[in-house]
């Protein structure tokens, strides 16, 4: 295996000319994109181009969730799925894994990651679930990612995190929703939970500052984030009353957190459950997918207008395209392109299930 | 704030102009089924089959523990028979209602407290017999076992009580007949408790009808017509993986006779035919599964589903040995791999093509908390 593959590596310009993926990262015009995927029994994660091509499948020891992309764009940390508890750092010229982490005793991961704006370190999401406390994992990725400690996430069931623009914190959405890998993926208060969306020091751990929703809105989960030029967007998920339909979609401009104002036709087509985010590249649209109501829905990151959206079945993935108002989704065992007014099939994969996200590959 | 200077962007307008006219929301689903086609399925299944369910295993515990009653003052061989016909028919009614996976049999503590079943470690036994050799007079008194471990007031133990040496119980007045009297009586409570949250007003019959317009439990008719087609294949699951593989082992050397369900009682293939009798009346009761099918022009799937139940059915019927025996013995063992292979088709049909036709497939992205 290692032989031939880097029997292959020599005759890297040939590339385009194998049948089978290898892996093996030629350096193609198209843009690329990774995710997660089931196939069949096997869990993947795959990078593949705008014309449905393979380039590399990373097998996992489980099911995945995030993908992160190092800020110099040669390797990627692929996260487990909650409560998973595995890691691998991938070197995206070989297609090697260079690193296998586990999280550490008495944590699991909650699925996302973010690295430091320099690369040196990596942020994870996690799990303290004997107390329950979300903390955010701070590693070494000079030192094959050396757990160096824990800081609080500032709430319970921290999901996705990223860093803000100005590189200098962390944006964490705090769930709110408690769990115990003895229960598996049972919600635990349910009746109690009170999601945030928190901003934290990235090298101190300090807590710069705590966002919520009012108090009527507090079983809207915050899950997923997206950074765009004038703030952030988070993808909602609603543990209320079900015969509720509600906004799924939230706003933050640096000082007030707000829910977008959701047309009620829009937010029942929704099912109360929004997978992921993204700005496209102009950061004046944001797209919104909806896995359960099988829709994704655009809006403008200006004021949070509500401006159209699609339907496409088990649509989650989501990544910007370079054109402004352009993403690249993936939807059951498609990949597609879509912007407010057109949808197209870019790719179809063989007994695939894709996962909830899609990350673009420079 | 930190980094609220870095969001002040001097992006406005420009981009977002080509995009102002949104897309028609189209319908999230495939179209062809009515609301009132799915709420009638609901009503039906709900009406004809899940109430009647409940209610029927509230009576036949009541009866038994009627009957255990009498039978503990005087241990006769007559009320022996009456004891054991009742125990089974109070068993029948349960099986039937086994396949029901959501709403109140998941509160308090779970099916487990009718049936805490496979007790793969061991521990429901150890506690009960704990009870038994202490006489443990604690979990007699009414509404004792309601607070006790599941595995002490449920009819596997029930079951082992009357079953495992029946001489215990055929004392006057012994102490293992009036836990057997307990046990059953916490059956009538706990039955009695699940129809009421099934049919009190604003209760989880009412969730289910009105699913249509959003509940606190369902987000709309589909979503609660989903919960009875995971019924179904769920209980095709049970069967196959817990009630037949588990036993069987992988060989016959791995035979395991004592992982049958009801061994005690021999009533492990009794109890098959009653899930898989539940199975098809989601199918055939009036405005069921197969009626829906049929006015939307999939008789194909009903039909489909209809023969291999029945077929199955008439398998089980066949054997004439209990299931312990028989996955031991080499020369039947091979009908219950032909049996295993007719119940996954049956469960592919249901998941798949059952799901496709209703446009009820759940998608791989769609559950909850990621």
């Amino acid at each position: 295996m290692e032989i031939s593959r880097r029997h292959t590596l020599q005759g890297a310009a040939t590339a385009a000319l194998i049948a089978t993926p290898l892996p093996v990262i030629a350096n193609t015009a198209t843009a690329r994109w990774m995710g997660c995927r089931q196939v069949r029994e096997a869990y993947l994660a795959t990078l593949f181009d705008s014309t449905g091509y393979v380039h590399l499948d990373v097998q996992l020891p489980g099911r995945g969730h995030d993908i992160v992309p190092s800020p110099d764009g040669q390797r990627v940390v692929i996260m487990a799925r909650r409560p998973d508890r595995f890691a691998l750092i991938v070197d995206l010229r070989s297609g090697d894994v260079r690193h296998h982490l586990t999280a550490s005793d008495g944590h699991h991961f909650y699925g996302h990651g973010c690295f430091s704006s320099d690369g040196a370190l990596f942020y994870t999401s996690e799990n303290h679930y004997e107390t329950g406390d979300g903390v955010i994992g701070v590693r070494d990725t000079n030192k094959g990612f050396e757990l160096l400690g824990h800081f609080a996430s500032g709430g319970i069931g921290p999901h996705e995190i990223l860093l803000t623009p100005d590189g200098k914190s962390l944006a964490i959405a705090n769930g709110g929703i408690r769990t115990h890998p003895d229960t598996g993926r049972s919600k635990l208060n349910i009746d109690t939970m009170a999601p945030s969306l928190t901003l934290v020091d990235h090298t101190t751990g300090n807590l710069i500052s705590r966002h919520t929703l009012d108090a009527e809105q507090r079983q809207l989960s915050i899950r997923h984030l997206a950074a765009g030029p004038n703030g952030l967007a988070a993808a909602l998920q609603y543990e209320g009353p079900k015969r509720n339909r509600v906004p799924l979609l939230a706003l933050f401009d640096g000082i007030y957190l707000t829910l977008a104002e959701t047309p009620s036709a829009v937010a029942k087509a929704m099912r109360n459950y929004a997978g992921s985010v993204a700005y496209d590249a102009s950061g004046e649209v944001i797209a919104l997918t909806c896995p359960r109501g099988n829709l994704v829905s655009f809006w403008s990151s200006d004021d949070g207008t509500y401006l159209g959206s699609h339907t496409a079945r088990d649509v989650c993935g989501i990544a910007p395209l370079k054109n402004p108002g352009h993403f690249a989704l993936t939807a059951g065992a498609i990949s597609l392109h879509a912007t407010l007014h057109t949808t197209k099939t870019t790719g179809q994969f063989a007994d695939t299930q894709w996962d909830n996200h899609l990350v673009s590959i420079a | 704030m930190p980094f609220s200077k870095a969001f002040r962007s001097t992006l406005k307008g420009g981009a977002a102009a080509l995009l102002v006219t949104g897309s028609l929301l189209s319908p999230a689903s495939a179209g062809a089924i009515s609301t009132d086609q799915t709420t009638a399925l609901l009503t039906a299944l709900t009406d004809q089959l899940i109430v009647p369910g409940y209610t029927h295993l509230a009576e036949e515990s009541s009866q038994l523990a009627d009957v255990l009653d009498a039978y503990c003052t005087t241990p006769d061989t007559e009320g022996r028979t009456q004891v054991e016909a009742h125990f089974h028919t109070t068993m029948d009614a349960w099986q039937r209602v086994q396949i029901i996976q959501f709403g109140p049999i998941y509160e308090n503590r779970g099916p487990a407290r009718f049936q805490f079943w496979p007790d793969k470690r061991g521990t429901g036994q150890r506690q009960l017999r704990q009870v038994l050799n202490n006489q443990d007079e604690t979990v007699l008194p009414s509404g004792a076992l309601a607070e006790k471990s599941v595995a002490l007031g449920d009819l596997q133990a029930l079951e082992y009580v009357l079953f495992n040496d029946p001489d215990v119980t055929a004392q006057p007045d012994s102490f293992a007949c009036r836990y057997a009297l307990a046990i059953a009586r916490n059956q009538e409570i706990q039955a009695t408790e699940i129809v009421q949250m099934w049919t009190r007003n604003g209760g989880y019959r009412e969730q289910v009808l009105s699913a249509a317009e959003g509940t606190d439990v369902f987000f709309d008719e589909k979503e609660a017509a989903g919960r009875f087609l995971n019924d179904m294949a769920g209980a095709i699951d049970v069967v196959r993986l817990q009630k037949l593989d588990r036993p069987m082992g992988l060989t016959l050397t791995g035979a395991r006779p004592k992982r049958t369900e009801n061994w005690r009682s021999q009533r492990s293939l009794r109890n098959i035919q009653l899930n898989l009798e539940s199975v098809q009346q989601f199918l055939t009761v009036e405005d069921g599964f197969g009626d829906l099918l049929t006015s939307i022009g999939k008789d194909e799937t009903a039909t489909a589903m209809r023969e291999l139940v029945s077929e199955v059915l008439v398998d089980i019927a066949a054997f004439d040995q209990p299931l312990s025996e028989i996955v031991e013995d080499p020369d039947t063992r091979g009908d219950l791999e032909s049996l295993l292979a007719k119940l996954r088709s049956l469960q592919s049909v249901v998941r798949e093509q059952l799901a496709q036709d209703l446009g009820l497939v759940p998608g791989f992205n769609a559950t909850d908390g990621d």
